[in-house]
């Protein structure tokens, strides 16, 4: 069986076998943690394996569907990768970091489905699949705002669903859209990626199916100004969510638009990149200044979150090479620092029971280890040196500025943007005096350093060899952008 | 081979000791002192010994190290090296960079003894050194770069050491918002200059050879954008609020990186983009004039400070508003020697302060802090000695860089400049004196706890330094031959004065400056006059530009952050959304009272339907007739 099917369906047969089951909590957790690193382990092969001068790799192919033209074509290139690593590094570490938590076994099953289809969403070549994966992602995390969320959890979870139910719909109808008009064109259907993107569209169906495509796309990410369940959903959802939806869904999002939208609708998104930059960079700094008026921790780095996705927005539209590494480097980097920012808040919040900035203080006093591991984390979410992030910001800033001054300088000020919220943030939840919720601040246990001590190392060697994982990516990358066009094998 | 790894033990070693400490730090929980004070002194100091080793082989045999450690980022043109490159000018930088910070590495020990974070403070104070050997070694700006980066982040640390207090994390945050500030100038500079000429390579070398093929307005936004990040890092109007806010750290941080070392880093940066600035004159001038305004408006808020430390901050921002001076009027090498005294001086200044504040329990007040002649004797001569220096008298070292730096301001013809410098010079010597004659001269008596010898022992040699490094820069008109500026050999524009008036400028100059500390004499020696001072006036509360900046960026800001939060995004965005989805429910609604389930209802509709049906079935009939 291909490398890639396994990583894909282990976790959701695993699933599966789970939900019929339904022993006690213990025992599923333990299956959880050994699933996802049997998913690690085989990542980990698939990594080294990689062939740093080729960019397509491990293609999987069967006919499915015959009629239909619906394949089951799987593969993984550069920039892929690197979503695929860091699901399979963050996945386990949150059940080794929640360990003592969260006692439903529900949770954890709905988290294996999600892993599948993220995994599936990002592998899938062919567009049908890619759609079904994309719903088997969004359905578990739908059941678990519903189930374990925090403060109406019912009325975010259905405005959630409404929003990416909405998005999905229309992406459905385009991905219909273009499968008819590949039977108009070549007389049979075909959902496949390498057929799809040769069809002939005029300019407005193009925009059109862009529209649909882009709609999807741009909530899930969100982009301005489809953001507006994000800050609700994230302060409301449980700490495995929140960590899902920011490091992973989030850049799903935005790995999809460079996948599909670049590959099928190339001169079209060569024609709106302006407006999308534009886009990318007001919500930049939008939603940065935003997260500063937050006194919730978890909205805060929703905001936080966000801002940096409209950044990876504006270098996958930048349309070259320094911006596409940057752009892929950052949604690895960002997903590192917001996955480990977001576990810790879940561990604070176990400890002092609140989320509220002005609650919090003085912890750096009783707890030296979490404060030196949270400013660390916070930093590097602002993008200082011999981090991940500075790097990859640094990429997309050349990247902007070969393009056009102007947004170079605006692109520019992603390094001023997140010091707004986030000084004054670490000052008043890590210094000062104790609060009442802090004073019996145990420091970090052994399980939650487990978890957090390999993320700050990955976040510190991609930040200081940066050329070493960078070489994956390069090939996929200049073969992009040498062609303007990005193809699929 | 050898000489790649002098450069890396002299890059690494700080960095080596920093981990380790860090890691005993984290680890353990009970670590002996003498353990960390070992570390970090072997770390600083094996560095100090290397860096001493590379500027003798620099000075004397012209060597250039190189040396070459990994490949850190290559895509396209982009091609970043992890490499060092110590010509003479890197070569100068370590050569003070590197001994004072090793003298106040032993300085600490004995100022943090006992303190319980020594370890924190040990790891941070290595890492700082790292960090600065990597600005100034760097062979590439994005290393320099990041080096700038680096140190601006250990600072922070280190300014918000003491973070019991909230109000000294928020002294923190404010600098490295400031600083950063400045990078971003500073990154922008070096994006255009790598879209410009990035394809030949972007090591400095290569920068300055391609350089003529960049357009001069480019290149005039090149060099104001670098200078912005000098600013931020030099502390210069307008990014230099900062600085005195700064000293919320401990005083050998406040010493070392907040006087020696770090904050002179915009000097090194414009010193070595002097190619740049050799070809944008205007941006040049317009550095003078910026560091000129500083110097004088430090100067004039220092005479009305009275926190010891708050003096010296002030007194560092002028100081280094004359190296600009000099800078803009490119004389690199009168800018960069007083930038070497000045590190000395200065971390003379600052651990004398720092001293001072340990015998006397933690007192920083100078109002508090009077009589203290016969209880710190050392500390007296110490803090005497940095003050004639600093005050520029003749043969201290001060005297010599400052002169030159005079005398080249003088032979630019931008004599308003110069007045400028003459008056924040006199203004030196006001506050400075005033400073020492309040504490020192006076008839009450403090009790003193006695200093440890750590403490001193730096502070000897130091002073050795404060008095002697001129000798090594002595001017031709003083049988010297600028050793310096052979060594340095930057594009310097030659003096163009005859010795006459040179020496009738520094006799000017001296006579002045004697006035001025003769009135300052009578003004507070002996007398209470300090205490009649008011603290309401615009000098005193620093013409108010704190609350000013308060008020303009931060305030404006967090309104417009609640703005856009909840009207924009709440209000309109999300509430439209809200109303669009709720119509969709009004309208299934309106619909549900068709759908009423009664038959008679349901009768009606078919008979409607039916009507319809056969409307259209007679039209289409008619038409198809």
């Amino acid at each position: 069986m291909n490398i890639l099917s396994l990583i894909v369906f282990l976790p959701i047969i695993s699933a599966i076998f789970l939900f019929f089951i339904r022993k006690n909590v213990a025992l599923v957790k333990i299956v959880y943690i050994l699933v996802t690193l049997a998913v690690l382990y085989l990542c980990v092969i698939l990594y080294i394996d990689f062939d740093p001068n080729d960019s397509m790799q491990f293609i999987v192919m069967h006919q499915w569907i015959v009629e239909y033209g619906i394949n089951y074509h799987l593969g993984v290139d550069g920039v892929s990768l690197g979503i695929v690593m860091m699901n399979a590094i963050i996945m386990p570490l949150i059940a080794i970091g929640l360990y003592k938590r969260r006692d439903n076994s529900g949770y954890w099953i709905n988290l294996l489905f999600v892993q599948g289809g993220v995994m599936g969403a990002v592998l899938s070549l062919d567009l049908m699949l890619f759609y079904l994966f994309w719903e088997l992602m969004l359905l578990p995390i739908f059941f678990m705002l519903g189930l374990f969320g925090y403060a109406r959890s019912n009325y975010i979870a259905m405005k959630f669903n409404l929003y990416t139910i909405f998005g999905s719909l229309l992406m459905l109808i385009a991905i219909l859209y273009i499968a008819v008009i590949h039977k108009e064109e070549f007389g049979f259907y075909s959902f496949d990626l390498n057929n799809l993107k040769n069809i002939k569209l005029s300019s407005l169906e193009s925009i059109l199916a862009f529209s649909g495509f882009m709609l999807a796309f741009g909530i899930k990410i969100p982009i301005f100004p489809f953001h507006t369940w994000l800050s609700d959903t994230y302060r409301s959802a449980p700490t495995g969510i929140v960590i899902v939806m920011s490091a992973l869904m989030a850049k799903l999002g935005v790995y999809s638009i460079w996948r599909f939208l670049f590959t099928l609708f190339n001169e079209t998104s060569h024609m709106l990149a302006p407006y999308f930059i534009g886009i990318g960079l007001f919500g930049l700094i939008y939603f940065g200044i935003s997260a500063m008026n937050q006194s919730h921790l978890k909205r805060m780095f929703a905001f936080s979150s966000a801002s940096h996705l409209s950044l990876i927005v504006v270098g996958f539209f930048i349309y070259d090479i320094y911006g596409l590494i940057g752009s892929s480097y950052l949604i690895v980097a960002h997903a590192l620092s917001s996955a480990a920012l977001f576990l810790m808040v879940g561990i604070m919040f176990e400890r002092t029971g609140t989320y509220s900035i002005n609650e919090l203080g003085g912890i750096a006093l009783v707890a030296p280890r979490f404060a030196l591991f949270f400013a660390f984390f916070a930093l590097s979410i602002v993008g200082i040196p011999s981090t991940a992030g500075f790097v990859a910001e640094l990429l997309i800033i050349v990247g902007a500025f070969k393009y056009n001054i102007y947004v170079g300088f605006i692109s520019a000020i992603t390094i001023l943007i997140a010091m707004l919220f986030m000084f004054k943030m670490i000052s008043k939840v890590l210094y000062g005096q104790l609060s009442p919720h802090t004073k019996e601040f145990t420091d970090l246990r052994l399980h939650e350093l487990l978890a957090l001590i390999p993320l700050a190392l990955l976040i510190l060697a991609m930040g200081i060899f940066p050329n070493y994982f960078i070489k994956k990516i390069k090939p996929t990358a200049s073969f992009c952008s040498v062609e303007g066009q990005c193809y699929v094998k | 081979m050898k000489e790649e790894m002098t450069l890396n033990l002299l890059l690494l070693c700080p960095l080596i000791s920093a981990s380790f400490i860090f890691l005993l730090n984290i680890v353990f929980k009970n670590i002996r002192q003498s353990i960390y004070s070992f570390l970090a002194l072997a770390g600083s100091g094996t560095s100090a010994i290397l860096a001493l080793y590379v500027s003798y082989e620099s000075y004397f045999n012209h060597k250039i190290f190189n040396s070459l450690l990994f490949t850190w980022l290559d895509i396209g043109d982009f091609n970043i090296n992890i490499a060092l490159k110590a010509d003479a000018l890197g070569a100068f930088m370590v050569l003070f960079v590197a001994p004072v910070s090793f003298l106040i590495h032993v300085y600490a020990v004995a100022y943090m003894d006992g303190d319980k974070s020594y370890g924190r403070f040990f790891a941070y104070f290595n890492l700082f050194i790292f960090f600065m050997f990597m600005l100034v070694l760097g062979s590439n700006p994005i290393i320099m770069f990041l080096g700038w980066e680096g140190v601006g982040l250990t600072s922070y640390a280190l300014i918000s050491f003491y973070f019991h207090d909230i109000q000294n994390t928020y002294a923190g945050n404010k600098a490295f918002i400031l600083n950063r500030i400045g990078d971003f100038g500073f990154l922008s500079a070096l994006m255009i200059l790598f879209v410009e000429v990035g394809s030949y390579g972007f090591s400095f070398t290569d920068i300055f050879l391609h350089i003529n093929n960049i357009n001069p307005s480019t290149l005039d936004l090149i060099a104001i954008l670098l200078f912005v990040g000098a600013m931020g890092k030099s502390a210069q109007i307008p990014l230099y609020v900062w600085l005195p806010d700064a000293m919320a750290g401990p005083t050998p941080v406040s010493a070392l990186i907040h006087a020696a070392t770090m904050v002179t880093a915009g000097v090194y940066m414009v010193a070595r983009f002097a190619p740049i600035y050799n070809m944008s004159l205007d941006v040049s001038l317009f550095i003078s004039y910026i560091g000129a305004i500083s110097a004088l408006f430090a100067a004039v808020i220092a005479s009305r400070q009275y926190d010891i430390k708050k003096i010296l901050a002030y007194s560092t921002m002028s100081q280094l508003g004359f190296m600009f001076m000099a800078l803009g009027i490119h004389a690199y090498t009168s800018a960069l020697f007083h930038m070497f005294t000045h590190a000395f001086f200065k971390a003379l200044l600052f651990m004398s302060a720092g001293a001072i504040i340990v015998a006397f329990s933690h007192k920083q007040d100078i109002r508090e802090l009077r009589g203290l002649r016969y209880s710190a004797p050392v500390i007296f001569i110490m803090m005497l000695t940095a003050t004639i220096t600093i005050s520029a008298i003749p043969p201290f070292s001060a005297f010599i860089s400052k002169d030159s730096i005079m005398s080249f301001l003088f032979a630019s013809g931008h004599y308003d400049i110069f007045i400028l410098a003459f008056i924040a010079s006199l203004f030196t010597a006001y506050y400075m004196f005033r400073m020492i004659f309040v504490m020192f001269f006076s008839n009450y008596f403090l009790e003193a706890k006695k200093s440890s010898w750590f403490m001193l022992y730096p502070m000897i040699i130091l002073s050795l330094f404060s008095i002697f490094a001129g000798l090594l820069n002595l001017p031709e008109l003083f049988t010297g031959n600028l050793n310096i500026s052979t060594w340095l050999n930057l594009e310097d524009k030659p003096l163009e004065i005859s010795h006459t008036v040179e020496i009738i400028l520094m006799l000017i100059n001296t006579i002045a400056i004697l006035a001025v500390i003769f009135y300052t004499y009578k003004k507070y020696a002996y007398t209470d006059k300090i205490l009649d001072e008011s603290e309401v006036n615009i000098i005193a509360n620093k013409f108010y530009i704190d609350e000013i900046y308060d008020y303009v960026f931060v305030k404006s800001l967090k309104h417009f952050a609640v703005y856009i939060d909840t009207k924009i995004s709440y209000k309109l965005i999300d509430r439209s959304i809200n109303i669009l989805a709720l119509s969709y429910a009004k309208a299934g609604r309106l619909f549900s009272y068709i759908e009423n389930g009664n038959i008679r209802f349901y009768a009606l509709y078919m008979l409607v339907g039916l009507m319809f049906g056969f409307v259209y079935l007679y039209v289409l009939l008619r038409l198809s007739l």
